[in-house]
């Protein structure tokens, strides 16, 4: 009973987070062109800028950007939470000592979870990449793997080291 | 049932506290170079210096000096195990880029997309596979301070060194 209310608690912490990052690309600095540079604490490009850079997108194309990149942290959230829980799971299972079929079953289901977001990391990338002119696709292939690390970095709300640093801070 | 119990709090109490401090800085702070960290000449003196993920490790858990050796170690393993792994998805990830650019479609798609799933999860057990060892070496009071560290796993090997933050 109270480990499913710890569970249901994650769960709902989880969503919660994901549905904040969404708010495009997440956390303060993660969307684009805006606020780069203004300040000095901020000065690291993100995931997106730099994916924004390697494709020379315009200020149109970028916000095309970041929205397809909001929509699809919005339509990930679950996927993420799965995600999250099976970390969770996959941990205690080996604390635990359980099984070798019980831990790969706790894979298999990361395994189905991390396709999922896989997949919409690639519908994603075919929004953006359809709204490109002929010279910026021609090169536009190898940029996926920058989105797909902006997705992590939104998932992980704008910067997961840098919560790591305020809570030490703390 | 214990530790599963735990691990849920932690990462639940972590989710909770991303979202009253989070939102982050984009991991905006400067390079982190080796184990001691540098406050490098590129970064503006009103930056703080920022530790490395060892040291920050090393703090949260206030480990001693045998911990700190088993840790690196740990962590070092789990890097080389993660190596070819990170290769594997980056060239993943290519294939997928170069079938969108290719015009595929989601029949196409999908073995390359499954592909990169199974890798991503096959990076996630190194990850945790070492935290798990990470938490084992600990006494009864560090263990309870590992929630940050359960954190910091995802993602930690993605780069060339686990020790500094790309």
């Amino acid at each position: 009973m109270f480990e499913k209310l710890l569970l249901m608690a994650l769960l709902a912490a989880t969503i919660a987070s994901a549905q904040r990052g969404g708010g495009g690309g997440g956390g303060r600095n993660g969307g684009m062109g805006e606020g780069m540079g203004s300040s000095m604490m901020e000065r690291r490009q993100s995931k997106l800028e730099l994916f924004a850079d390697k494709l020379k997108l315009s200020r149109e194309q970028r916000e095309e950007t970041n929205s397809a990149l909001a929509a699809a942290m919005e339509e990930s959230a679950q996927t993420r939470a799965d995600l999250d829980r099976a970390r969770v799971d996959y941990a205690s299972a080996l604390i635990d000592g359980k099984s070798a079929d019980e831990v790969k079953k706790i894979s298999d289901d990361y395994t189905s979870a991390a396709a999922r977001m896989t997949a919409i990391e690639a519908k994603t990338f075919s929004k953006v990449y359809a709204s490109l002119k002929p010279n910026q696709q021609s090169k536009a292939g190898q940029a996926f793997e920058v989105l797909a690390e902006a997705f992590e970095q939104a998932a992980a709300g704008g910067g997961r080291e840098g919560r790591e640093r305020g809570r030490q801070g703390r | 049932m214990l530790c599963r119990l735990f691990l849920t709090g932690i990462l639940a109490s972590g989710f909770a506290f991303a979202q009253r401090g989070g939102g982050g800085d984009m991991g905006g702070g400067g390079d982190m170079g080796g184990m001691g960290g540098r406050s490098g000449m590129d970064t503006p003196s009103v930056m703080p210096s920022r530790p490395s993920r060892f040291d920050r490790i090393s703090q949260v858990l206030k480990l001693n000096k045998d911990q700190k050796k088993d840790v690196k170690s740990i962590l070092d393993q789990a890097q080389k195990a993660a190596t070819p792994v990170r290769d594997q998805l980056a060239k993943s990830r290519l294939a997928i880029g170069d079938a969108v650019q290719a015009g595929k479609g989601e029949s196409d798609l999908k073995p390359l997309v499954e592909s990169a799933g199974a890798l991503e999860s096959q990076m996630a057990g190194i990850e945790l596979n070492a935290f798990v060892k990470i938490y084992k070496d600990l006494d009864k009071d560090q263990q309870g301070n590992t929630r940050a560290v359960f954190q910091m796993m995802k993602g930690m090997f993605n780069g060339k060194n686990w020790n500094v933050e790309e």
